[in-house]
């Protein structure tokens, strides 16, 4: 927990709760949609969803997630009846992170190669994953 | 210990032939070639490095694994990882870092398949496999059997 709250300014004791060990299967792309398997990313051997485009583009990124069902919304705010994500990036627009909303509107996150945790949004946003660019939902 | 210094790569092309790669003042204690190095060395087809250091190749790698790892523990971007000077200088060491890669890869699988991809100008990764670090380790694993560099 110390590390995590050294790391990311945004996160408080109070609320970040760690849910997982650490595994280097799987990072917050394959976590926010729900696979444990793989290491999602478009480039350098990681797994991409077949059909999509493989470059380091928000496009591509949202074609990813569109293959589990998600659709661009306009917000995270939490709605009965839809799962929702947040995809980050940098200021150069370079994807760097996802998170999904859990049933109770908090957030999980896997950071990396470390562990999956729960979160405020907002609270993972500055210098290492830059900031929320796009939500996406998709019905529960 | 004296921190290593520096790896002269030196790539045996007509273009490089004109330049002067005479290497610094020989220092007052000898070098500590090392067999496994020198081994590789000869092998090599297109790599010929000269290490002149005194950190052990191994002490090297290990240092800088530890670093990448550190570094790179909170990135979900294979691609950024990659691009950390710890993993870049582990790519720099060439052929002589194959076998320690594997080695790693056999205990404490990890992305370093990108190091050895590089460095050997291969992949055995099918595109089945790509993403799931058991498969890509396994085959990675294989292919340093059949090439004789781990057993």
């Amino acid at each position: 927990m110390k590390y995590l709250l050294s790391k990311f300014p945004g996160l408080t004791v109070n609320d970040c709760n760690i849910e997982s060990d650490q595994d280097k299967n799987y990072n917050c792309i394959a976590w926010a949609a729900e696979d444990t398997n793989n290491y999602w990313w478009p480039l350098n051997r990681g797994y991409w969803p077949a059909g999509v485009q493989r470059e380091l583009t928000i496009d591509a990124f949202i074609a990813a997630f569109s293959t589990k069902g998600y659709s661009v919304c306009e917000n995270g705010l939490y709605e009965e009846g839809f799962i929702k994500i947040a995809i980050f990036a940098k200021d150069d627009g370079t994807p760097t992170h996802a998170a999904r909303q859990k049933s109770n509107g908090r957030w999980t996150s896997k950071c990396g190669k470390y562990k999956d945790i729960e979160h405020e949004l907002d609270a993972l946003c500055g210098a290492i994953y830059g900031n929320i660019t796009c939500y996406m939902k998709k019905p529960t | 210990m004296e921190a290593a210094k520096d790896y002269y790569v030196m790539e045996h092309d007509t273009k490089f032939n004109d330049l002067d790669w005479s290497l610094p003042k020989i220092p007052s204690k000898p070098y500590e070639y090392r067999t496994g190095i020198l081994g590789y060395q000869e092998t090599s087809r297109k790599i010929n490095i000269c290490e002149i250091s005194t950190e052990p190749l191994y002490a090297k790698f290990k240092r800088l694994l530890n670093e990448w790892r550190k570094e790179s523990m909170l990135m979900s971007s294979i691609t950024d990882m990659v691009m950390l000077q710890s993993y870049q200088t582990i790519i720099g060491m060439g052929p002589a870092a194959l076998r320690l890669i594997l080695n790693e890869l056999k205990h404490n699988p990890d992305y370093l398949f990108y190091a050895l991809e590089i460095i050997t100008e291969t992949n055995p990764i099918l595109h089945e496999e790509e993403g799931n670090l058991e498969r890509m380790t396994k085959a990675w694993l294989k292919w340093g059997r059949r090439e004789g560099i781990i057993t």
